[in-house]
């Protein structure tokens, strides 16, 4: 089998886990299979890597000093147990450099921060190198080409699949492994660009779909997916199999799934997913697969994802009714002040727009729709809101399952369960879809309502 | 358009020569391209500002077997390869507007090519490319390079030589729809089976023939084993039907099999065996196959024939020489006045 094994940063944090995680990629090759390996920073290193690139944007020396040596020291701890430090210290130099550079010049951008973030994976990926005893190299070595966005580059697709096969295809049909970082990536001139959303998942996906993996495994430190955050429904299990659309759905919902963007390249070749837990490996873990579901009634809800700190802001006003334009005007404010609205719901009157945010953009949004659309006395939108309501500490809950499609009752249910708890709904949104229900409730009464519809559906077994 | 020119095989001296022709005529048409640089495997000879390379001495130079960094009397700066990825480098900052990749064919390398096109993309320069092997092996990777920087890239001389079979197959796509192209494109295995047909040879004895007259190569694989007509039956697919599909996903037969008796059988029915490629909405096939005696795709030698099956129209077939340098070239020239055309539209010119 050709597998690609993406290790999340957990999974490498510190030379027993990398050797550990190098173990269980080497027990693969063992057994017969071609791996590549793809693997993210050391835990909380990408964060102090951010860090230490607006430290040194904004000239603070003794900030960056500190995070510099915070880096420095996790690393060669690692770098030392593992035996790395020749490939380990050249990177650390060449970071110090880099962040000195952007110091004497007193200025930060998007460019040489991708440059500053991705010696997080640059040097995980050496130490896993030198822990599998095989080649490492970068997103970019590996043929991975994106466009100048810096930050949150795009993979040119198509030249980045055909490199990739070039330059990966001969090292694994000869039977060997391979380490390549997650994340980062260049541009065509070959300058550092990162991946953002995705990240290292999103580049497993595409080495898997370059290569035609059989299995992409996802190892990180749970088991897979679960019917139920178990903090807040004990009896949540793990679920052995779901599909592409379910994953993206749940992702969407805040489950530990995989973002929907990294799901793609592998929806799009129909690579098998398997998520997995380095702590756990005898786990098969979760499966995500194209196996459609659409119809099943006994599985019209697999899981019940909630996300909390939300808050629901709600713009109503007799003038809305009848009145195009006014739900363009809404969505175009959050999007201007970059707001990412979770759930959105109108009334069939017209009468009221809601759309739930999360409680750390709430300020932004409402600024936004109040300036957009609330305290105009000109144009096409004077005068038409009147009113803006905002409910803080709301969860958004999601009832997800491709099976729902088609069966009749599966909302009744869902809403059955959550009243038999004695659970208010403040609003409700199922999109077109049909893979998904989800409402807004109390952020206090969230798991209440989250093990309700749990059990309504018999998820706990 | 200043152009930088890679490759002085029979191809690029051929489109030098033209180029010289005209410029000694005086008859400069718009669109014509002007060649600041030029590239082979062992250097490079770039025009010093203000200057033109005297493209005749370049003819004569490489016809002597001098490199184009040793030929001196063309003028300009002479640049002897070095380095990894020299050309590449070379082509990047060569401050030319468009790149005419002539280099030869290598289908187990198309990466020195590749790496051409990539980086006259990256750059900002169009491409008209008549090299067979990157294009047929990263055809969808090239689409999208162009696309996202922006450029034109043109390769009718890839199919059919200056026969300009991809035009008609563009032209046919408009309006109608092409579900399927069948065509004899490879002067080397036509010269082979004819001989088999025509002189009874075996397999064997006609391509010693044709190796001995300069129709086959020393190594003729590239032509007998089908690869050749594979790759322009790949990129005739992509460009006519819009099929993303490269030579490693093609199913590919040569004609190495082909006897003398299931000639002779073939012709007792009015046939004639023939490698023919086939293009469809599935992919690209190649194969001896047997074929109507004087029908559309019965064409000898180097003549080349290409039928479009199409919705409307039914079967629209062209036939015309499909090998030679200055047919080639011709192809490029006319590529190159269509980017100009572009180009000149873009700016909002004429």
């Amino acid at each position: 089998m050709r597998i690609v094994m993406k290790f999340g940063g957990t999974s490498v944090a510190g030379a027993e886990k990398i050797r550990h995680a190098a173990g269980l990629a080497l027990k693969a090759v063992a057994e017969g299979h071609q791996v590549v390996v793809v693997v993210s920073a050391m835990d909380g290193v990408t964060e102090d890597l951010l860090d230490l690139a607006d430290a040194a944007g904004s000239g603070n020396r003794a900030a960056l000093y500190t995070v510099l040596g915070k880096v420095r020291s996790a690393h060669e701890a690692a770098a030392r147990a593992l035996g790395a430090m020749d490939e380990v210290d050249p990177l650390l130099g060449r970071l110090e450099t880099l962040v000195s550079g952007i110091l004497a010049v007193g200025e930060l951008t998007a460019r040489s921060r991708d440059a500053v973030v991705a010696f997080g994976e640059r040097l995980s990926t050496a130490m896993m190198g030198v822990a599998m005893g095989c080649r490492a190299m970068d997103g970019h070595g590996a043929g991975i080409v994106t466009d100048d966005h810096f930050g949150e580059a795009d993979p040119l697709m198509e030249i980045s699949m055909h490199q990739v096969r070039q330059n990966l295809e001969p090292i694994i049909s000869g039977g060997r492994p391979v380490v390549v970082s997650g994340f980062i990536a260049a541009n065509q001139h070959g300058v550092t660009t990162t991946l953002g959303r995705g990240g290292s998942d999103y580049t497993a996906t595409i080495l898997g779909a370059a290569i035609r993996a059989d299995e992409i495994w996802i190892w990180s430190d749970v088991d897979g997916l679960m019917s139920a955050d178990p903090r807040a429904v004990p009896e949540a299990r793990l679920l052995t199999a779901i599909n592409f659309a379910e994953a993206v759905e749940m992702g969407k919902f805040g489950a530990k799934s995989m973002h929907p963007r990294a799901l793609e390249p592998a929806a799009a070749h129909r690579i098998n997913v398997r998520m997995r837990s380095t702590f756990n490996p005898d786990n098969p873990g979760t499966l995500i697969s194209d196996a459609t579901a659409a119809g099943d009634a006994a599985h019209a809800v697999r899981s019940v994802p909630m996300l909390k700190k939300m808050a629901m802001v709600t713009v109503g006003g007799a003038g809305m009714i009848g009145r195009p334009g006014t739900a363009a005007a809404v969505f175009t404010a959050l999007a201007e002040a970059r707001v990412n609205a979770h759930m959105i719901c109108q009334s069939v009157s017209e009468a009221g727009i809601s759309v739930v945010v999360s409680m750390g953009q709430l300020d932004k949004a409402r600024a936004a729709l109040e300036r957009a659309l609330v305290k105009v006395t000109s144009g096409p939108h004077a005068n038409v809101v009147s009113s803006l309501k905002v409910q803080e500490n709301l969860a958004i809950i999601a009832a997800v399952g491709q099976g729902m499609k088609g069966v009749p009752g599966v909302a009744a249910r869902v809403f059955v369960a959550v009243a038999e708890a004695g659970v208010n709904i403040n609003a409700i949104a199922q999109g077109s879809s049909e893979l998904s229900i989800a409402f807004a409730v109390d952020e206090a009464a969230g798991s209440k309502a989250v093990a309700a519809v749990h059990r309504a559906f018999g998820l706990g077994g | 358009m200043k152009a930088t020119l890679v490759g002085m095989g029979s191809v690029g001296r051929a489109l030098v020569t033209l180029l010289a022709q005209r410029q000694r005529s005086g008859g400069h048409r718009p669109g014509t391209p002007e060649i600041r640089a030029v590239v082979d495997s062992r250097g490079a000879r770039l025009a010093r500002a203000g200057q033109p390379l005297d493209l005749e001495a370049l003819v004569a130079a490489k016809a002597q077997g001098v490199p184009v960094h040793r030929a001196e009397a063309a003028g300009g700066l002479g640049v002897e390869a070095g380095g990894p990825e020299w050309s590449q480098r070379l082509i990047a900052e060569s401050g030319t507007e468009l790149l005419i990749e002539a280099g030869p064919t290598d289908l187990k390398r198309p990466a020195t090519a590749m790496g051409h096109l990539r980086a006259a993309m990256a750059s900002g320069m169009h491409v008209v490319c008549v090299n067979k092997a990157p294009l047929a092996t990263a055809m969808p990777a090239l689409l999208e390079l162009a696309a996202y920087n922006r450029v034109g890239l043109r390769f009718s001389g890839c199919v059919g030589a200056g026969t300009p079979v991809l035009a008609m197959g563009e032209q046919l796509a408009r309006g109608d729809r092409v579900r399927g192209i069948s065509a004899v494109v490879n002067g080397t295995t036509n010269y082979i089976l004819t001989q088999m047909r025509d002189a009874g040879q075996s397999f064997g004895e006609a391509l010693a023939g044709a190796q001995q007259l300069g129709y086959a190569e020393a190594d003729p694989s590239g032509d007998v084993d089908g690869w050749d007509t594979a790759m322009k039956m790949v990129i005739l697919a992509a460009a006519v039907m819009g099929v993303k599909t490269t030579v490693g996903r093609s199913q590919v037969e040569g004609i190495s099999k082909v006897t003398r008796e299931a000639m002779a059988e073939a012709a007792a029915r009015g046939k004639t065996i023939k490698l023919v490629g086939r293009a469809g909405e599935d992919g690209v096939s190649v194969g001896p196959a047997e074929v109507d005696r004087h029908g559309p795709l019965d064409v000898a030698g180097s003549i080349n024939a290409v039928v479009f099956r199409c919705d409307t129209l039914g079967e629209v077939t062209l036939s015309g020489r499909g090998a030679g340098g200055p047919e080639t070239a011709t192809a490029i020239l006319r590529d190159a006045e269509d980017l100009a055309k572009a180009a000149g539209a873009d700016r909002g010119g004429r």
